[in-house]
């Protein structure tokens, strides 16, 4: 199943005469500084922070949906069926059009590692990327998934995918001081020794 | 005097001010006796003066030596002052006019370079793959009082920058300063704003371009957190993907998404878990579904 790259050709509109910013199938943007928003979110609470995270991750995954599923009855499973590049393909473009950093993926075994290279909200924005990719990734796949930062590094940062039931240990783990490494490998331990 | 007389006067009046209606709004003096002479000088505006004035007329007394000595005698020269300054009838006479073209346009000169190029680039002539990232990012659209981001790629060497409005010829750009500084000289008398403007922008140094990125994503550097077991690999260096690829091949300054999906080699996965050789390559679904079962 072949999917064209993502094209960002004129995704973004900037309408002078009404001073709007459009965003191509999304309502009318506003562009803001990045500290600002993150200043807004951690005044707002991580609750708040997260519906917002949630709303606009959302609406990227959906996007993404509708054009990898180009028309098929069932859009996770046009998505699901899609090659992992063209996947990771438009949801980094969704990404870096908004202005959110530069998206990759790693694989780590079964994991699959979410990389957010160069975000402008930077460290205190990290509950809010997180609530963006899992809000897409949700909407991409159709069923739950947490997204947990696993590990930053300077400007990069790392998402873990994994599902809710495993979710809550994982953080655990981190919030002990984990590394990554090691927790990875002891999620892939878990799921051999099974 | 009579009253029919009186009229007679006024309409004649009316008729001078009607003439003069293109002008917009004139400025009678009309010599009042009694009360009315408490305002001898109104602005009043030709259209709402016309209709008004029958009944003024009426119940006014007008001196007999207005009769004599027009109005247009000394107002209109004001207006045809006015006029002449619009229409700009000789060089000589529309020095005040010449400024103002002047000063418009060394403020369209001056907005054209700084500011507003970069944004109209960004409406009117997107680029396949380019146009968004790479306009957003120029740094004429970025406002000054708003800080780089913080986490930017690393700068680059000082002799790899270029100004925001870079112009490879250096003679031009020497050219375009040296323009604007002949229309300051030309105005200094008359507009002491375009003069300080002017300077400002010769006084500015040129705006740095945020280094561009790599054509290619960077080497991942390996984490050593991410060998917690001698069998753990890290994943091979990340190989571009083909948009990102083409858009280095054809030399475009783009911040591109990095859409590095580093897939580990076959023997990797063989060192570190074997079963997992079966999952290359593979969809988003299955990632997602293998992610997802594991378990702690």
């Amino acid at each position: 199943m072949s999917i064209s790259a993502f094209n960002p050709s004129e995704a973004v509109t900037f309408d002078l005469a009404f001073g709007h910013v459009h965003l191509d199938g999304a309502p009318t943007r506003v562009m803001v500084p990045a500290d600002a928003l993150v200043a807004l979110c951690i005044a707002a609470g991580d609750a708040a922070a997260a519906n917002m995270g949630h709303a606009i991750g959302e609406a990227m995954g959906r996007r993404v949906g509708v054009r990898l599923a180009d028309g098929a009855a069932s859009r996770e499973g046009a998505v699901g069926a899609s090659k992992l590049e063209d996947v990771v393909s438009h949801l980094a473009g969704e990404l870096a059009i908004t202005g959110i950093g530069a998206l990759s993926v790693e694989r780590w075994g079964k994991a699959l590692v979410l990389v957010v290279d160069q975000s402008p909200l930077g460290q205190d924005g990290d509950l809010l990327l997180a609530e963006i990719l899992q809000a897409a990734m949700a909407a991409l796949t159709g069923g739950p998934i947490r997204v947990i930062r696993l590990h930053r590094d300077g400007v990069r940062a790392r998402f873990l995918s994994v599902a809710p039931a495993v979710a809550e240990a994982v953080r655990q783990r981190i919030d002990k001081g984990q590394d990554w490494g090691s927790l990875l490998a002891a999620l892939h331990n878990k799921e051999s020794t099974a | 005097m009579s009253a029919s007389q009186k009229i007679a006067v006024l309409d004649g009046l009316l008729q001078r001010v009607k003439t003069n209606r293109d002008v917009g709004r004139v400025r009678l003096q009309l010599p009042f006796e009694g009360g009315a002479s408490s305002s001898p000088q109104a602005d009043v505006p030709v259209a709402a003066s016309t209709p008004a004035e029958p009944e003024a007329v009426l119940t006014t007394p007008v001196v007999p030596a207005y009769v004599d000595e027009p109005v247009a005698t000394a107002e209109p020269q004001v207006l045809a002052d006015e006029r002449v300054t619009h229409q700009a009838a000789s060089p000589g006479e529309v020095t005040i006019v010449a400024v103002e073209d002047v000063e418009f346009a060394n403020e369209v000169v001056v907005s054209e370079e700084v500011v507003t190029q970069p944004q109209f680039d960004a409406v009117t002539e997107p680029r396949p793959n380019v146009d968004v990232a790479g306009d957003i990012d120029e740094p004429a659209t970025r406002r000054a009082s708003e800080p780089e981001p913080k986490s930017g790629p690393p700068p680059l060497p000082d002799s790899e920058q270029k100004p925001a409005f870079s112009i490879e010829d250096p003679s031009t750009e020497v050219s375009m300063i040296s323009e604007v500084a002949e229309v300051t000289d030309e105005t200094d008398d008359e507009t002491g704003d375009v003069d300080s403007l002017t300077a400002e922008v010769l006084e500015k140094p040129p705006t740095s371009r945020p280094p561009p990125l790599p054509k290619q994503p960077p080497t991942r550097p390996e984490p050593a957190a991410a060998k917690p077991q001698a069998a753990l690999q890290p994943p091979p260096s990340p190989h571009p993907a083909p948009m990102i690829q083409a858009a280095a091949d054809a030399g475009q300054k783009v911040i591109a998404p990095t859409l590095v999906v580093p897939q580990p080699l076959e023997g990797d996965v063989g060192e570190f878990i074997g079963e997992l050789e079966a999952m290359l390559p593979t969809n988003f679904g299955t990632a997602v579904e293998a992610t997802l079962s594991l378990e702690l």
